[in-house]
């Protein structure tokens, strides 16, 4: 017997989201996580009315950038606020998908992990990254 | 297409992030708990969802041992 799903990853694992911005274009410590939400800054240094948990701050994100920032919501799923003009520079549809390839997996490696499973990732020619999960009894 | 003959899962994570999850080699409906936990560490939605009984118990070596002495 066998069985398949095919699903889209929602930011749902705070760890895996900092995994994947580090793994795709940021260092460590540019990564903020917060416990309450704080407010984002603009890149003119004025405060934005969106809130966030995970922070990049505009410094780090490029010249006239805003923070950009994921923020937890009561369903406990991670929504991003980038601005229109971070979409269009530093934080790209191509970085955004990157981004989510390697939410995905950062989350499936941590939940297997924590399992007990042994994780081999390998990168295909096509841009996919293929994981097989051993150590099932 | 994998040619491991012990229980494992393969997900494809394409570049748009999409994965597809497939347990591979199970002899039992655990294959079905195994894809929906890693699905549901995700923490996204589900596209397609099914059993593949083509993909069932292949003979057993032993079996097909058997088989070809009668």
């Amino acid at each position: 017997m066998s069985h398949y799903v095919e699903c889209k990853p929602g930011f749902k694992d705070c760890e895996a989201v900092i995994e994947a911005l580090v793994a795709v274009a940021f260092d460590r410590s540019q990564v903020e996580l917060h416990q309450d939400a704080v407010v984002l800054i603009g890149y003119r240094g004025d405060e934005r009315p969106q809130r966030a948990h995970i922070v990049i701050r505009r410094e780090h994100v490029g010249p006239a950038a805003n923070d950009v920032g994921w923020e937890r919501l009561p369903d406990g799923t991670y929504r991003a606020w980038i601005s229109e003009y971070d979409q269009r520079h530093r934080f790209s549809e191509a970085t955004q998908n990157r981004i989510k390839q390697e939410y995905a997996v950062a989350a499936l490696t941590r939940q297997a992990r924590a399992t007990g499973r042994t994780v081999d990732r390998r990168q295909r020619e096509d841009g996919a990254i293929v994981l097989r999960i051993a150590g099932y009894r | 297409m994998s040619t491991i003959t012990h229980k494992h899962v393969e997900v494809v994570v394409a570049p748009d992030g999409t994965c597809t999850i497939d347990a591979i080699n199970f002899n039992d409906a655990s294959c079905t708990q195994v894809t929906h936990q890693l699905a549901a560490a995700l923490g996204g939605q589900v596209i397609a969802d099914r059993l593949k009984p083509e993909a069932a118990n292949r003979p057993r070596l032993a079996n097909r041992t058997k088989e070809a002495a009668r």
